[in-house]
């Protein structure tokens, strides 16, 4: 058999290569190395020991200090996470119902984190989060994390509870950064908070099976917390930051009345039990209530609903009723234009023709149809 | 009493680790602390910022760990490739934002130097280190993973998703350039 001699017949960067790697390995010296290469002893020889010289070099190395300092942080940051769990997304998988009592625990669970982040906002407790903050270079990733693990949320129920949890760590980073006098990220932290509150709303009042009543109870939980904790930031923040923080403490009050998740909602006297449920085919179901027709939205009507809300100022569970009562979203509209009048802002608002955009004409024909 | 686990092997560690063992990932990290901060630092030039982003190489791993629970691991392939990802993210998020340099020279301590001022003040291996910095890249890590940091080109391979003969080539193209570029 021909074996091949890695040292013969070599281009000087191959010779290069063997010679660092069995340089490394404690195989050659470089004087052996140089033997080995006879004719590109004069290249090579400054090669090596310039390589050599940058391996060793003692200067890259951690700071004693950060050696020290960074196994015990390490350590005890990794012995809070280890309950923390990411769902992990299955595939092929189909989901199986989760007993309500399981979730329920889960989601006691969840207050449980939620307060003790927040009571680690006033107490000085170390929250066991991504230390990342607006500002820092690795906040950007903090974020693309966050959202990564919100696209890989198995359910409705999953997906609120990082809301949450990434809520308590908006306001972990609005009180970090007020401290540190930076309002504009502080600004920018708030700013996340309202948007993590607003999809955990839309969640809890839109589509996806959502068990309304766990997650009232525990929005309204956490909400209720993080109220406090901006009520207390806004004692204490400056002037500048006030008008931010009242909005979010305004955007979580706003939030409290979750859309159909009120316990007494099955309770409804217009739509319990119709004389014909026995007769409707099992795949048209008819809606029995209000939570129940919030369950079944689509994900588009959500949306619409939502964006209705939003331009006649009203809650969203005013719109969700309506719609529930309705047939169409035309018919929503006609019906809050009829109640409330133009929306504020709309162009053309007081001649009524107007029409807010994305969900249709307020004065469009009954019975168009006024899915977006 | 903690178990010691200096002597173990890293799949030894890391199926204790797997049952939630704090103290045995420790070991790990003072195994691989000193070349996953220097693949960093060599990367990204900023003593602070390679601290901070070797923490989260270490916790993003058993993250992966504790998630997947690999039965077979390389955990320095495995490290390495983190570190290897969380760095190509920084720089894109630098390019998003105000340059990170830009934004805080002014506010570096002096003494925490490049890693070209290092080695810059180093005679022997100036001219070396000013041919790597102006390697692409790709080029570039190839460089620090083969000959500064010792990965074979598995390990380096594996560290940037590219096959082994990719890494070979590219190795040759970076000693060529090298080569060229301290002549």
């Amino acid at each position: 058999m021909n074996h091949k001699n890695p040292f013969q017949e070599k281009s000087l960067e191959e010779a290069l290569a063997n010679c660092l790697d069995a340089i490394r390995q404690g195989e050659l010296s470089v004087q052996d190395c140089l033997e080995r290469f006879p004719k590109y002893q004069a290249e090579l020889e400054p090669l090596l020991n310039k390589f050599i010289q940058i391996r060793s070099n003692p200067i890259v190395s951690p700071r004693p200090e950060f050696r020290k300092r960074g196994y015990k942080q390490l350590l005890d940051h990794l012995a809070t996470r280890q309950s923390v769990t990411y769902p992990q997304p299955d595939r092929n998988i189909q989901y199986k119902p989760i007993p309500k009592f399981r979730r329920r625990f889960s989601m006691i669970q969840i207050i449980l984190l939620a307060v003790l982040a927040l009571t680690a906002a006033t107490g000085g407790v170390v929250y066991a989060s991504d230390a990342a903050e607006p500002g820092d270079f690795l906040y950007g990733l903090d974020q693309a994390i966050e959202q990564v693990r919100l696209d890989l949320a198995p359910n409705a129920e999953a997906a609120a509870e990082l809301h949450l949890e990434n809520a308590a760590e908006r306001l972990e980073e609005v009180k970090g950064r007020l401290a540190e006098g930076d309002f504009e990220n502080a600004q920018a932290a708030l700013n996340s908070y309202n948007g993590e509150i607003a999809s955990l709303a839309q969640l809890v009042g839109g589509p996806g099976g959502v068990d309304q009543e766990i997650l009232t109870e525990l929005v309204n939980a956490a909400l209720g917390i993080h109220q406090g904790t901006l009520t207390n930031l806004l004692a204490t923040a400056p002037e500048q930051a006030q008008e931010a923080i009242q909005g979010a403490i305004d955007s979580s009050n706003i939030q409290v009345d979750i859309p159909g998740g009120q316990p007494d909602d099955a309770g409804q006297p217009d739509d319990a039990g119709q004389p014909n449920n026995a007769g409707q085919p099992e795949s048209a179901p008819e809606i029995t209530s209000i939570k129940q027709c919030a369950i079944s939205l689509s994900e588009q009507d959500a949306q619409a609903l939502a964006a209705l809300a939003a331009e006649y100022g009203i809650d969203y569970e005013v719109v969700l009723e309506t719609f529930c009562a309705a047939e169409t979203l035309q018919q929503v509209e006609q019906q809050l234009l009829g109640n409330y009048g133009p929306p504020d802002g709309a162009p053309g608002a007081p001649d009524g023709t107007g029409a807010p955009d994305g969900a249709g004409a307020p004065s469009g024909s009954p019975g168009e149809g006024g899915r977006p | 009493m903690p178990s010691d686990y200096s002597n173990a092997s890293d799949e030894k560690i890391i199926k204790a680790v797997i049952q939630g063992d704090v103290q045995a990932y420790g070991e790990l990290y003072k195994r691989y602390l000193d070349e996953i901060y220097r693949y960093v630092y060599y990367r990204i030039t900023n003593h602070l910022e390679s601290e901070d982003l070797t923490q989260a190489v270490f916790i993003k791993a058993w993250d992966v760990i504790l998630n997947n629970q690999p039965k077979k691991s390389n955990f320095r392939a495995l490290v390495y490739r983190i570190a290897h990802n969380l760095t190509v993210d920084r720089w894109r998020t630098q390019k998003k934002e105000l340059s990170f340099e830009e934004a805080n020279v002014e506010a570096l301590p002096a003494s925490l130097s490049t890693p070209e001022d290092l080695m810059l003040s180093n005679e022997e291996s100036d001219e070396l280190a000013t041919a790597i910095k102006e390697l692409e890249p790709q080029l570039q890590q190839v460089v620090i993973c083969r000959f500064i940091n010792g990965l074979s080109h598995a390990e380096t391979a594996d560290t940037l998703g590219l096959t082994e003969g990719h890494v070979r080539v590219l190795q040759h193209r970076a000693l060529k350039k090298i080569r060229v570029g301290i002549k």
